[in-house]
């Protein structure tokens, strides 16, 4: 398996900044102050699993319209060894020498435009009504929410709406430079047609078939044909596309 | 879950929430710009890492009209064939005006003529009200009708610590739901039928679902899932519960339009935007799984001809406490009855009764539906514009001064009325798979 977590050209220039600060000049913060755009940062996150780059520039190598797997991987052959070279085998507890074999399993994922920031609860201007507050208890009745705060009276502490939280945006599909609403072309009668613009998200992947496998060493084999398989693409490419917009607030107590 | 292996090497993450947060507030500090939103130490000090919650704000999921899910089947055999199903367009969207996958608008104003809303969700699951993942303890009976109350490790009375994923349980608007589907039988998965194949050359059936609701209930129970390990000292696996809770209006179609848009495998149909099947002011609830006695779990068939079983488990055999629980039977009979389980009541049903027991309303049984109703109960749909009759035979005379005994009327749309199921109780589910080895 191979997985790549890509940061965006400007995370990896402050990286960089860490090691050049020598002949850079130095900029106050009266300056930064009237920058703007500066909220957050933008990464761009990529994930392959069991896929070909034959010469690693990071794009996955795509042969008649489908990944191409990595070699001994999607043969399509479930009930005779040895077992394909890519494989994912689950065994849950209780179940000694039992595996789930997940086999010709490979895909690759892609998130171009994903912004995390800081931020507080206020800010996502939510209804007070919809408030409930046994979601913000422990076992024994406690209110969870600290800083000062009464679970029955969001008012008290630092107030509810005052609480931080990791602000992730996605903020739908991305064309050159701009953000625009995706489109589908229907094609002409027998040959389909196209979705375009739906690039938040874009993932593909294969499971060609599944089966339990049994033995110390059932991971590892390959007997016992598939009672299922699983597929995520598209019509007219390896990837399926999806547009997402919103805001997550993640927080915590 | 105990361990996963793979083949190609193993990676493990372990993402503390908290720690993302330290970093992300150290990060934005340390760059000392004023446009940038700080976290104070005093706003983070009262975080004990108990749970977490994910709040979604004007939130929409929209996948192309041409990606899809595939469910591959196994090859065919006697007496059956080959099955592999699509679901294309998976959307969560908001309400108000839209459009189809084939890009086309609605032409009627109800939110269920549309698969795709414009908009998104503003409150899709509030701050005030979010996604919750926390470890939680309930109090209740195991497996071995042993009551579990006590907060403290370590005894036989420990109450057993769940994981739970709880979604909102205040939704102030509907979301809406849908998909395409396509269903294509007796595939040669040597020489797979092409792209736009017609009906003589590829047997398949596309449909689409949409649904414009809350996922909670009309009395707002959220849906919940829980993950734990099975209080059966027998059989102490990985377990699952869910609790589904849903409320709104429902359709599926097939009809395509008349403009001529495309009818072939694997292209985007141009539906209809009227016809099918409805259901309106539908209220469901059902819980599957109960602590600390019944869960969810995974296992392989007994033989071990590589097949996969996913089973709502058995209760356990002739314990009163549990039976007692799960049927939610009454102790307060007097007389010569005294202190003899009454079993079910109409009236004065125990709390638990609600938690253990699903139900489903199709319709609101408050009114009557006129047999041409759409905006209540169960009906089916014509095209706009277009007429079907629908048969009744009644044993004498029909209603509306017609005598005759074989009924029939002409319409665009006829409502069957209103249905009610009460006292879901699954007691056992067990499906397995059969198409390995």
């Amino acid at each position: 398996m191979r997985s790549f977590l890509l940061l965006s050209s400007s995370i990896l220039s402050l990286t960089a900044c860490g090691l050049c600060r020598a002949d850079m000049k130095p900029v106050d913060d009266l300056v930064l102050q009237g920058v703007t755009g500066q909220s957050g940062i933008a990464i761009g996150l990529e994930l392959d699993i069991n896929v070909v780059d034959i010469n690693g520039d990071g794009l996955v190598d795509i042969n008649n319209g489908q990944f191409q797997q990595v070699t001994g991987c999607g043969l399509g052959n479930f009930d005779s060894s040895p077992a394909g070279t890519c494989r994912l085998a689950l065994n849950f507890a209780n179940r000694a020498n039992e595996w789930l074999v997940l086999k010709d399993f490979y895909g690759s994922l892609r998130i171009d435009n994903l912004y995390l920031d800081g931020g507080y609860l206020s800010a996502a201007d939510s209804d007070p009504a919809t408030y409930d507050s046994s979601k913000f208890f422990d076992s024994s009745g406690n209110c969870l929410l600290g800083n000062g705060i009464d679970c029955s009276d969001l008012s008290t502490g630092v107030g509810f709406e005052n609480l931080p939280a990791m602000v992730v945006r996605m903020p739908g599909s991305y064309s050159g430079g701009a953000f625009t609403d995706p489109t589908y072309t229907p094609g002409s009668p027998g040959t389909g047609g196209v979705s375009s613009g739906y690039d938040s998200i874009r993932m593909g992947l294969t499971i060609g078939g599944a089966s339990i496998e049994y033995g110390a060493t059932g991971y590892a084999q390959n007997n016992l044909g598939s009672f299922l398989g699983i597929s995520i693409a598209d019509n007219n490419s390896a990837y399926a596309g999806a547009d997402v917009r919103g805001s997550a607030y993640v927080f915590g107590f | 879950m105990s361990s996963v292996s793979n083949s190609m090497g193993r990676w493990c993450c372990n993402l503390s929430w908290r720690a993302a947060l330290n970093f992300l507030a150290i990060f934005t500090i340390s760059t000392n710009v004023s446009a940038m939103t700080s976290l104070s130490d005093e706003a983070l000090s009262g975080v004990s890492g108990a749970g977490i919650a994910v709040a979604l704000d004007d939130f929409r999921f929209a996948m192309a009209p041409t990606s899809y899910i595939e469910l591959t089947g196994s090859d065919g055999g006697a007496n059956w064939q080959r099955g592999d199903a699509r679901y294309y367009g998976l959307s969560l969207t908001g309400g108000g005006s839209g459009t189809d996958w084939y890009g086309d608008g609605c032409a009627s104003a109800d939110p269920l003529s549309c698969p795709l809303g414009v908009g998104t969700i503003s409150d899709f699951a509030s701050v005030y009200n979010p996604f919750l993942l926390r470890v939680f303890q309930y109090e209740g009976y195991d497996y071995q009708g042993t009551y579990r109350n006590q907060i403290a490790p370590g005894s036989a009375n420990s109450m057993p610590t769940v994981l739970e994923l709880i979604g909102p349980s205040k939704v102030p608007d509907p979301w809406r739901w849908s998909f395409l589907g396509e269903l294509e039988v007796g595939r040669n998965a040597g020489s797979p039928a092409d792209v736009g194949s017609n009906h003589s050359e590829a047997t398949f059936l596309q449909s689409q679902t949409i649904i414009y609701g809350k996922p909670i209930t009309a009395d707002g129970r959220p849906a919940i899932l829980r993950l734990l390990k099975v209080e059966n000292t027998a059989d102490p696996t990985f377990g699952l519960m869910y609790q589904s809770a849903l409320s709104g209006d429902f359709r599926f179609s097939v009809a395509h339009s008349t403009d001529g848009g495309p009818d072939g495998l694997h292209e985007v149909p141009n539906f209809d935007d009227n016809e099918g099947v409805h259901f309106k002011n539908v209220d469901a609830f059902l819980p599957l799984g109960q602590l600390h006695y019944q869960a969810i779990t995974l296992d392989n068939v007994a033989p071990g001809d590589g097949n996969f079983v996913i089973e709502l488990t058995r209760l356990p055999g002739n314990d009163a406490n549990i039976y007692n629980d799960f049927y939610s039977f009454s102790s307060d009979c007097t007389g010569v009855y005294s202190g003899v389980d009454c079993g079910y009541k109409r009236t004065g049903r125990p709390e638990r009764y609600n938690e253990t027991h699903g139900y489903v309303y199709w319709g609101d049984p408050s009114s009557n539906n006129s047999d041409a109703n759409t905006t209540d109960g169960i009906y089916f749909k014509a095209p706009a514009g277009e007429t079907f009759q629908a048969y009744a035979r009644t044993n004498n005379s029909a209603p509306e001064g017609n005598n005759s005994i074989n009924y029939s009327m002409t319409g665009n749309a006829f409502n069957l009325g209103d249905a009610r199921v009460e006292g879901l109780l699954v007691q056992h589910l067990k499906i397995t798979s059969l198409g390995a080895n």
